[in-house]
Order: C-alpha cells, then structure tokens, then sequence
C-alpha cells in the first residue's frame, strides 16, 4: 500500500486498511516514488499495489514508478474520496467487502489531527474495526453514511471532548470515550484497552508521537500482534508512555523503535531503556 | 578431601545457575532495535522489508 508520506490526512486511516491487505505501507512523494521504496517492492515481489489518495496527492507518475518496480499494471486500485472523511469511509467500506467481514465496531478519531487515529492502527486492523473521522462538533455526511451501511452497534471514541465533543459522542451507536489529557495519555489508554481485548504486550514499539510518518508506516507491523504504539517526545519520555512501559516491562522481551535520532533523540532512548532495564 | 569435594559440586552448580541466569530472557537487557532510514520515505522501506 503507497500513500503520501507529505501529510497525513489522507493516511489517517490507512492502518487497517494495510493490515486487512497483510500490505506493508510505503511512503511516497507527490510525483515520484523513493528509489527506497521501489526497492523495497522490487525486493518483497509484490505485483500488486493499492494507493490511498487521489491524484492531488499522489500523482499518476506514481503509478509509472510502481510498475518500473515490479508491479502489474493492471493491478493497481486506488481509494480516496473527495475529503479524508470520504477516504475513511471508504476505507470502512472496503474492510467489509475485501473478506466478508461483519464490520460492527469502529474507532472514532478526529479528522483534525493524526495521533488518535495511528495510535489505534494497529488494533483497528488486527481486529477488523476501521477508522472513521469526525469533527468536534460535528459528524460529516461520509462518515454517518459509513456508520449507516456498516449497521455499527460499537463505537470506541478516540481522545477527550477537546477533540470529540460530547455532542457527537452521543450520536454515535454503542459509544466508549478512549481519551486521556493528551495525545500520549489517550494512546496509553488506547494500547490498555487493545491489550484488554486480545492485544499483546511482549514487544514495545516505539515512534515520535509529533510527527506522523514513523508511527504510520509501523502500523501493519504492529498490527501482527497485535502490539500497542507507544509515543514519544523526540527529548523526553511523556508521563504516561513511561506509566505503560513501567507497568509492562516484565512481559516486554523486545523493543522496536521507529525512525532515526532526528525523531526520538539518543537519550530518551536511553530513558525507555532505564525504565525497561531498572 | 572434603573441601575439594564440596568445590567438585558448587563449581558445576554456580556454571549453571550462571548459564540459565544469563540465556533467561528475564534477566537480559532488552535494547532498542531501531529501523531508521535517512528520511521517512527510507524508514517506510526498512519497515516493510523488515516484516514482509
């Protein structure tokens, strides 16, 4: 799966969908795709590619590169909506159709932000439950249709009322709020509450919860758990991320940081590792 | 004779309680394997070889 790695609304909710595809996600430029990731397809065989988002953001030129690198021309789909709310409704929509899945639960994120959303990739996908974007006040016309075809009975709400107020939590069927004070403090909450519905602690993964690539792209990864995301500040380890690794560093047996120095420095590296290794 | 008896049976027995406490995934450091790459496009790549 190829989405753009140069904003994040169209990939908000991408997770599942690589997952339910047992698809890697690969990043891509506006106009070219990275020599990196057209090694990356040239050395897993694939032949056949999906790529999220219209032609605004990922240019038919992508679709060039990806046959250079080995996929089939005649098998590239791809799904993108007019808006990221479309996007994610049809993303639902796909998940139901791909394996006749009954799609009955779903996660509620914002639209207007990208931590809640990737911080539920990884169960979203593992559990067949996709992604549908709200706004605060507000439930667009794409995402209630996605609600209405779906028959949802179950709603995990992403976040606290700042982002999802209690207006359209209440429109929702079968709604439970995830949502701490933050988005580090909703992910912990949201990595408790997959853990607690079949999830796995035994291998942390670790990205920069500022940014949106790291996390995104970890996602089918950790989904094969699955395992909980846990974000970090590029300097310092926020309070509750070290709050879930204090409470499951016996069971942790391996530790998987996504992105380079850049993205979470050598020392708060060095914090996690403390934490895990008192 | 007794001495060296004794050290015939703590020596072995300090080897292995060595061994299962150093090869027990309980008592090893568990360290960060960090896949990276020169910029998010690269990172995406070593993500997905690195699973599929």
């Amino acid at each position: 799966m190829v989405t753009t790695g140069e904003n994040w609304p169209d990939a908000l909710a991408g997770g599942p969908l690589a997952t339910k595809l047992n698809a890697p996600l690969l990043l891509t430029r506006k106009y070219d795709l990275p020599a990196p990731c057209a090694s990356a397809i040239t050395t897993m065989g694939a032949t056949s590619a999906y790529i999220l988002g219209g032609p605004s953001v990922v240019d038919p030129a992508v679709e060039d590169d990806l046959v250079a690198a080995g996929i089939n021309p005649g098998n590239i789909t791809r799904i993108a909506g007019d808006n990221r709310y479309e996007t994610a409704q049809l993303i639902a929509e796909f998940i139901e159709n791909y394996d006749m899945l009954d799609v009955d639960t779903a996660y509620i994120a914002t639209g207007a932000n990208f931590p809640d959303a990737l911080a539920a990739g990884p169960f979203g996908g593992s559990f067949g439950r996709p992604i549908l974007l709200v706004k605060r006040d507000e439930i667009p016309a794409s995402t209630q249709a996605a609600i209405s075809g779906l028959a949802l009975t179950t709603s995990y709400v992403l976040g606290g009322t700042g982002v999802i107020g209690d207006d359209v939590m209440s429109q929702l069927p079968g709604a439970t709020r995830l949502g701490g004070a933050d988005r580090y403090e909703t992910a912990a909450i949201i990595a408790e509450h997959g853990l607690s519905s079949g999830g796995i602690d035994l291998v942390l993964y670790t990205a920069t919860g500022q940014a949106f690539p790291d996390a995104l792209s970890a996602a089918p990864l950790a989904a094969m758990g699955p395992y909980p995301i846990i974000p970090l500040k590029r300097d310092s380890v926020p309070a509750a991320s070290s709050a879930y690794i204090t409470a499951h560093k016996s069971a942790i047996t391996q530790w998987y940081m996504f992105g380079g120095p850049a993205a979470v420095s050598s020392e708060t590296e060095a914090q996690v590792f403390d934490i895990l290794n008192p | 004779m007794r001495v060296h008896s004794k050290r015939g049976i703590l020596v072995p027995l300090l080897v292995i309680g060595l061994l299962v406490t150093t090869a027990s995934p309980c008592f090893a450091a568990v360290g960060a394997v960090r896949i990276e790459g020169a910029d998010r496009y690269e990172t995406s790549a070593k993500t997905a070889t690195q699973a599929y």
